[in-house]
């Protein structure tokens, strides 16, 4: 051959290498199927997936040389790694390669907030689920799990079997001793002896944005009236949608507000509207009233006919100064509320909700704005539920809850006393039925699980075109480094782009 | 032995010129790349080395200074003489700025 002629070809050769590494990252950026898959081994360099972090939570990248595997250990929870995502994407698919050694629970979460605390958890591992060789009712369709403790055969004794997860949910709530993960199948509760009494029940402190109200219907009917005002302090519409679910989260019925015309920043708030719901004869149970909406709408007062009102995680208090100066007769009030939360949070935004708030027997200082300040009760369990009381002398605080909140403690039922979140603490002799929904055992191969969680990202944080995803095992404090991770996977799937789509990007860029 | 020197000082003027040619582009293509990440954090440095592609990089420019070592062309300038000096200085620019890319 002419050296000629290998010099054109090492040139048309070489030559194509980056123009085909180019058109491949173009194509990658652009994900024009709508869907793109990112893999990182925890001793990989690319970074389009972050290493896991933070550092001081993650052990050294380690060899193991029996199995010839790289490997890290995770040393303290959570751990989180952040993936780019170079265009919107509907949903994404994560999957963990991992070793569980010791974690009773593992979750994988997507931060959907600013705080990073706000996170939404999925399965990724579950000890008890996998490993308890108890008796086992799966239903593939429902994604329903049902694990029995068997009866001893020395002594023939042991909880009540079911055949069928049917019939143990048409039963499984006149039983003690459920533990229940990823459910609402839990909730159709029913009080023994209850009767309504035929006092109304009020509740005069305003309250701002969504909320979710639990409530107990004895005799099939079941009124509530909420007073509304729209703040129209932000602009957009703030549309009311109340959904009323039962304890299964089977819709029961929908009351739509729509927003009083003013889409505005800064307006002045609308004139005060009612929400009346009145139903009969439902079934006895638990109901769920779900007001939804943005945190525009102010709930200026609510009342109904049912005795028991609990507030689910979340109560705005909004009787503060910050708000009569737009509303000018609105009740402003100390307020006390009583909770069966181990865990709270208070948060507010105005210099007017700054104070100082009893939580049981410990003051809370809020003596910043938008700073999020923590009361950990540690009394309340997941079995042993005791009210603790909540004072908020000026109101205008937003607090959350991991359960529920009342106005006065005669509203108050513990409305899953037979059943109790499984928790990464709770011990197997604490419960006879384990019952899961929508958890997925992680697959086993040659040295690893490979746990797999598919989030909307709808709600995700996203932060320099960054995504944070979060792992966290909470016994890890008690026994760090039982988990070892050795990759994580991300599939982003989307819309595909379409000739339409590259049209529409041209015009904007030329406009 | 000095057949195999004769026949690769045959075929050096090409070679050097390929590479040198392989040398630009890929310099070329780092500082297409630098801008890229520069734009969209991790769409390059999530699939490729910056690391590997400047050891290749620099990996050409020494090919080609080596086969123009064996064999000068008299046609053409010597690498890393006169007006390459400017390509030295963009591949220094690129990799100082990988550097701080990577620092962030």
């Amino acid at each position: 051959m002419k050296p000629e002629s290998i010099g054109r070809i090492l040139k048309i050769v070489g030559g194509a290498v980056p123009f085909s590494i180019l058109m491949w990252l173009l194509f990658l950026y652009s994900a024009p199927t709508g869907a793109v898959e990112f893999e990182r081994r925890v001793d990989d360099d690319v970074n389009i997936i972050s290493e896991l972090g933070p550092k001081e939570r993650v052990g050294n990248l380690e060899e193991d040389r029996d199995r010839q595997v790289i490997q890290r250990r995770l040393l303290a929870e959570p751990v989180y790694f952040d993936v780019a995502s170079l265009r919107k994407f509907d949903r994404a698919t994560v999957s963990v390669e991992f070793e569980n050694m010791a974690q009773p629970i593992m979750e994988l979460g997507l931060q959907i907030g600013l705080d990073p605390r706000a996170v939404s958890f999925k399965p990724l591992h579950n000890r008890f689920i996998e490993q308890l060789t108890w008796n086992r009712l799966e239903d593939p369709a429902r994604k329903i799990i049902l694990l029995q403790r068997p009866i001893n055969p020395t002594t023939g004794i042991g909880p009540r079997q079911f055949s069928t997860i049917d019939e143990f949910l048409n039963h499984g709530f006149t039983i003690e001793r459920v533990a229940e993960y990823g459910v609402n199948i839990g909730k159709q509760y029913r009080i023994p002896g209850f009767s309504e009494t035929p006092r109304r029940t009020t509740i005069d402190t305003p309250l701002r944005g969504p909320h979710t109200m639990w409530t107990y219907v004895k005799d099939g009917s079941l009124d509530i009236h909420v007073d509304v005002i729209d703040l129209n302090r932000a602009s957009g519409s703030d549309r009311v949608v109340v959904d009323l679910l039962n304890g299964s989260d089977e819709p029961i019925s929908q009351t739509v507000l729509e927003d009083d015309g003013d889409e505005t920043t800064g307006g002045k708030p609308s004139a005060q509207r009612a929400i009346d719901i009145s139903l009969s004869d439902l079934p006895e149970g638990i109901v769920k009233v779900k007001i939804q909406g943005s945190d525009d709408i102010l709930l200026r007062r609510i009342e109904t006919g049912q005795d028991i009102l609990l507030f689910e995680k979340r109560v705005f208090l909004a009787g503060n100064e910050e708000y009569r100066r737009s509303v000018p007769d609105l009740f402003v009030a100390p307020v006390t509320l009583y909770t069966d939360s181990s865990k709270m949070q208070a948060l507010t935004s105005h210099s007017s909700g700054l104070q100082t708030i009893r939580a049981g027997a410990t003051d809370i200082a809020l003596d910043a704005t938008g700073v999020t300040k923590d009361m950990i009760f540690p009394i309340n369990d997941s079995r042993d539920r005791t009210l603790i009381a909540i004072q908020s002398p000026k109101g205008d605080v937003l607090l959350t809850a991991d359960n529920f909140m009342v106005f006065e403690k005669d509203q108050y039922v513990q409305p899953d006393a037979s059943l109790f979140p499984l928790q990464a603490k709770t011990l197997e002799s604490e419960f006879d039925y384990l019952v899961s929904k929508g958890y997925t055992p992680a697959v086993k191969e040659k040295f690893w699980s490979v746990g797999t969680a598919t989030f909307d990202l709808a709600n995700a944080f996203v932060q320099d075109q960054k995504i944070r995803f979060v792992i966290s095992a909470p016994e890890l404090t008690t026994r760090p480094g039982s988990v070892k991770v050795h990759s994580v996977k991300v599939r982003f799937e989307g819309r595909p782009v379409t000739f339409g789509d590259l049209i529409a990007r041209l015009k904007r860029l030329l406009s | 032995m000095t057949s195999l020197i004769q026949k690769l000082k045959r075929f050096a003027p090409s070679v050097s010129d390929a590479f040198f040619f392989l040398f630009k582009v890929y310099l070329l293509f780092f500082f297409v790349f630098v801008v890229l990440e520069t734009e969209e954090p991790g769409l390059v440095s999530g699939h490729l080395s910056f690391s590997a592609w400047a050891l290749v990089t620099v990996g050409m420019g020494f090919v080609a200074f080596f086969a123009e070592y064996l064999e000068p062309s008299p046609e053409r300038l010597p690498l890393f003489r006169r007006s390459n000096i400017v390509y030295t200085i963009l591949l220094a620019s690129c990799i100082l700025i990988w550097i701080l890319l990577s620092l962030r």
